[in-house]
């Protein structure tokens, strides 16, 4: 697998493809040329050697002719000198024996030797002007060679003789040019003939010599050429890509512009929410820095004109209590703590409505409440960045607050006001006056303005502040409990138990009065709230009663109008007769005091004392029933009041005195005089049935009556009653009216 | 209203001169103002408070007192200006101690001095103002205490 | 040497200014809140501050803040009123290097500046 795919590759690109199938072939072809051109050149030099060496054989035989024509006429001289001729003779043979072996090798093919020739194998003579010329020269020869052999053999005879001898000179001589001349045609003729050899084979030789250079030329210029042009490829597909790469390019450039106005839009979209928007947003890193996009609503929020770069924790440490501050730093590394759920985080925000104050140019703070909410902005896995958007929620928690100040206050006044209803309201004025005074008695004892130096008048002085404090003190408590303002007296005890306290000290120090300015603080509000609340019933009762002199007859007429619609209710009938001067006598400020015991008397008559139409018909009375009011006027004893009597049954002394058995008012078998059991119905906690039905129940009892009567007013009341016929009450008050103090 | 707060300023008062004048001051009892009562003396300079408590504390004092008082701290005679800055400073000076007592959710303002016959900030009829007289080399002084609990109703 | 003294209170500024007569400061500059006291310290460079925190403007700790951020070698000495812990501590912890409270006597600002000088 490995194979084939380098073999693929291999082959892969165009230079490999090249190089395997054109340059490696045509460098093997080269070679082989040049091997080629290498053996043909060196055959063709052996050749021309060959043929030079063929061709200077050829020649030798001329020469050698000539050698022998010498050794002939040596020969003879030798025989004429009549000296032996054996040298010459041998001469003669070698060279007769050489030309003929030459010629001989000429023909058949063959050997030649010469001694400075060398050796050389002769090929026979083929066809062809070179042979015909060589059997000219055969022609030739063998007349002399016959001629020579002659000789030779005569002298190996010894029958040699100068005759035969000079035939044969004479031989040689004749033919010793045309030898010369057949022997150089012979080889000229030859080389002629090799040279066409040499021709075939130079021929070859040059062929392979061209292969090889072409070859060797091709490869180097085909690898330029092939180069060039790959090169010239390459430019331009790098050209075609580089434009293709731009044209990309340019298309991003537009889908980048087109980003970068959407992008700027989105951003002035951007912006103008974060102008616009109602809320402070910004984010923060883990140190606490803003980043440097924020709503403008933060700087305003802030009031810090820029945020960028800015610390929030550094922001608002000026602004809250320090306790707040570290709270904030806690709990900026809960949220950036990624180990916290955010949900659990985000419950516990301590910033969901914090106080800031601003410092306020003109002196003081300028106090704002400001509401936090934070998201986590995750990266990966930690916390990056965290979200805040802050509202100022002042109006909102001021209104809150003063909701809940006004519900606690009412519901303090709620309670004082239970505390003093029953109480009237002129003595409830003459409470809260008797306060006011004795509150600036308090103060005016404490600033004495006498300061001297520490010394025995100075301690004197001081115990002799408190003690008048407590007087002052003292009296609002008992005043307190009598009008059983049980709020105040409470106020008032704690006062009191305070200054008994400082009386038993030793020594006192300016220091100590610290102590009473508190309580007198405490004493002051609790008067304030009082005085509110006063304020809140006299409006409750003017309204019901809204002309004072006009009072008694609009007092007179709503009782008349009241018992009218108790009588209905009642199914009874009823007239009043109602004076409308009856309570002239009166004080104006027992009036509402008055109204009251009335309104109690009218119901207590219809409920109980006044029949039904049918049984007073019966009984002989008209079918209404009268209610008679009447002045009293000022008597003897100073006192003055009204009269007020129902024709009805008058006192059901059984009922009553049943009553005050089970009320455990009496013993059963005990007996009393009318007059007393009659008095029974003042008894405190004398509870009849009235009491606590609809029609007669609300309102003060008996008891009560008598109380703000008797006890309070110091006046008097009485009733009298004839069973069947009437009852009559009697109320007198003095006409002066005094606080009673104890 | 703690009395232990009061109890705070008082000594802080008379601490402020036991260590900056030529003798101390005596601290007289204290009373709580009524309407139209303590009248302002020359100067009183107004610290804001707020945080736990709220309100505002202030030191009145004489001229008198202040020129007698500006040898002490170096400076040779004394021009209204450095008396109001006197006042100003001896009210932070005094807030700025108690703070060590009350904890750092007592945040207290820069100090305004108002020069009589400026009228000084009146309080609320129903908000409480404690007065603390004090006497230094005869001259008579006060510190005005008006603070309330944060949630308290008035 | 030179000595920038940052208070709100014209007494106490001159009075500091009189009591450092014997560390030989050559000059002297006022600021009376905590803006002016950055942009005197960019201009002036004094080697020793005197800082007060309540202020109006800026108050003194942000203005310390600030003053370190540009200059975290400068050397400032906190003179306050206020006498709580955790004020102290935090202007410590923002890079002062030293806390007065008021009010200062001359024996206690000439110790605190010495203290300060051989920082």
């Amino acid at each position: 697998m490995k194979l084939r795919v380098r073999f693929t590759r291999l082959f892969a690109d165009g230079p490999r493809r090249w190089l395997a199938f054109f340059h490696l072939p045509l460098l093997c072809l080269g070679l082989g040329a040049a091997a080629g051109y290498w053996w043909y050149a060196g055959d063709l030099a052996h050749r021309l050697e060959g043929v030079q060496r063929t061709v200077a054989f050829a020649g030798r035989m001329s020469v050698h002719a000539q050698e022998m024509q010498t050794a002939l006429l040596l020969t003879e001289r030798v025989l004429t000198a009549g000296v032996p001729v054996g040298d010459s003779l041998y001469r003669l043979q070698v060279s007769s024996d050489r030309f003929n072996l030459i010629i001989n090798s000429f023909n058949e093919g063959g050997e030649v030797v010469e001694p400075d020739l060398g050796r050389l194998m002769l090929d026979a003579i083929g066809p062809g002007p070179a042979l015909d010329t060589l059997q000219q020269l055969n022609v030739a020869w063998v007349e002399l060679k016959n001629r020579s052999d002659l000789v030779i053999r005569r002298e190996s005879q010894r029958k040699l003789d100068v005759v035969i001898a000079r035939s044969a000179i004479e031989y040689s001589l004749a033919q010793q040019e045309t030898l010369a001349k057949l022997t150089t045609e012979f080889a000229a003729l030859l080389e002629g003939a090799q040279q066409t050899a040499l021709g075939e084979a130079s021929f070859r030789r040059n062929f392979f010599l061209t292969v090889a250079t072409l070859s060797f030329l091709l490869v180097p210029a085909v690898l330029l050429f092939n180069r060039a042009r790959w090169a010239r490829d390459v430019a331009r597909e790098a050209a075609a890509a580089l434009e293709a790469k731009q044209k990309i390019l340019e298309q991003h450039q537009q889908a980048l512009e087109e980003n970068q106005a959407a992008l700027a839009a989105a951003q002035r979209e951007t912006a103008l929410l974060m102008d616009t928007v109602q809320e402070g947003l910004l984010l923060i890193d883990s140190t606490g820095a803003i980043g440097s996009q924020y709503s403008r609503e933060s700087t305003a929020i802030l009031r810090q004109p820029d945020l960028a770069g800015f610390n929030l924790l550094s922001l608002l440490r000026p602004l809250i209590t320090e306790k707040m501050h570290a709270t904030l730093v806690d709990y900026l590394a809960l949220l950036f703590d990624a180990n916290r759920k955010e949900r659990t985080v985000l419950k516990v925000n301590p910033l969901a409505d914090i106080e800031v104050n601003f410092p306020n140019p003109a002196g003081g703070f300028i106090t704002r409440f400001l509401g936090f909410a934070f998201r986590r902005i995750m990266d990966g896995d930690c916390v990056g960045r965290v979200f805040v958007a802050m509202r100022d929620i002042t109006t909102k928690v001021e209104l809150e607050r003063r909701l809940r100040e006004e519900e606690k206050k009412k519901e303090r006044q709620f309670e004082m006001l239970l505390g003093i209803v029953h109480v009237d309201p002129d003595q409830l004025d003459h409470f809260v006056k008797l306060v006011g005074t004795e509150l600036e008695s308090i103060n005016g004892a404490l600033r004495a303005e006498e300061f001297a130096a520490e010394s025995v008048e100075v301690r004197a002085q001081l115990r002799e502040r408190l003690n008048q404090v407590f007087r002052s003190v003292h009296n609002i408590k008992g005043n307190a409990v009598y009008l059983k303002l049980d709020y105040f007296q409470k106020t008032a005890e704690g006062f009191e138990n305070r200054l008994s306290e400082l009386q038993g000290r030793t020594k006192l120090t300016g220091d100590d009065f610290l102590a009473i300015v508190v309580e007198q603080a405490r004493l002051r509000a609790d008067l304030l709230d009082l005085q509110e609340l006063r304020g809140k019933l006299t409006g409750l009762r003017t309204a019901a009663r809204p002309n004072a002199a006009a009072a008694g007859d609009n007092l007179l007429d709503s009782l008349t109008a009241q018992a009218t619609e108790l009588a209905e209710k009642l199914g009874k009938s009823v007239e009043t007769d109602f004076d409308p001067l009856a309570l002239a006598a009166l004080p104006p400020e027992r009036r509402p005091l008055a109204r009251d015991i009335l309104i109690q008397l009218v119901r207590n008559s219809l409920a109980h004392g006044i029949e039904e139409p049918s049984r007073r018909v019966e009984q002989g009375k008209r079918a209404g029933a009268r209610l008679t009011l009447r002045c009293r006027p000022t008597g003897a004893d100073g006192l003055a009041g009204f009269t007020y009597r129902d024709d009805g049954a008058g006192l059901d002394l059984a009922k009553i005195r049943r009553r005050a058995e089970a009320e455990s008012l009496v013993a059963t078998e005990a007996t009393l005089p009318d007059g007393e059991m009659a008095a029974l119905i003042f008894a405190p906690g004398f509870s009849t049935a009235e009491r606590n039905d609809g029609n007669a129940g609300r309102g003060m009892g008996m008891d009560i009556i008598k109380h703000h009567v008797v006890d309070e007013a110091g006046g008097e009341i009485a009733v009298r009653s004839q069973p069947g016929a009437f009852c009559e009450f009697t109320c007198l008050f003095p006409s002066e009216t005094t606080a009673a103090v104890s | 209203m703690d009395e232990a707060i009061l109890r705070v300023f008082s000594s802080c008062a008379a601490g402020y001169f036991a260590r900056v004048a030529l003798g101390p001051a005596t601290v007289g009892t204290p009373y709580l103002q009524s309407e139209g009562d303590s009248v302002a003396a020359d100067f009183t300079a107004v610290i804001g408070i707020t945080g736990e408590r709220r309100g505002v504390v202030c030191f009145t004092a004489p001229r008198a007192l202040l020129q007698a008082l500006l040898p002490a701290i170096g400076e040779a005679h004394g021009t209204e200006a450095l008396c109001a800055d006197l006042a100003g400073e001896i009210a932070n000076t005094i807030s700025g101690n108690v703070r060590a007592e009350l904890g750092s959710t007592f945040m207290i303002s820069v100090p305004v001095v108002i020069a009589a016959p400026q009228p000084v900030p009146t309080f609320p009829r129903d908000s409480v103002c404690y007065v603390l007289p004090l006497v230094w080399q005869g001259h008579r002084a006060a510190v005005w205490v008006a603070l309330q609990q944060a949630d308290e109703t008035p | 040497m030179k000595l920038l003294i940052v208070d709100d209170s014209l007494i106490v500024r001159r009075a500091i200014e009189r009591n450092v007569a014997w560390a030989g400061f050559g000059e002297i500059r006022l600021a009376s809140n905590g803006r002016r006291a950055l942009e005197e310290y960019r201009t002036f460079r004094p080697d020793v501050v005197t800082m007060d925190i309540t202020m109006p403007e800026m108050d003194g700790l942000t203005a310390v803040d600030a003053i370190l951020r540009e200059d975290p070698a400068a050397r400032i000495l906190i003179v306050s009123a206020l006498a709580d812990k955790s004020t102290a501590v935090e202007a410590i912890k923002r890079g002062a290097q030293g806390f007065l409270l008021k009010p200062i006597t001359p024996e206690s600002l000439r110790e605190a500046v010495a203290e300060l000088l051989e920082l």
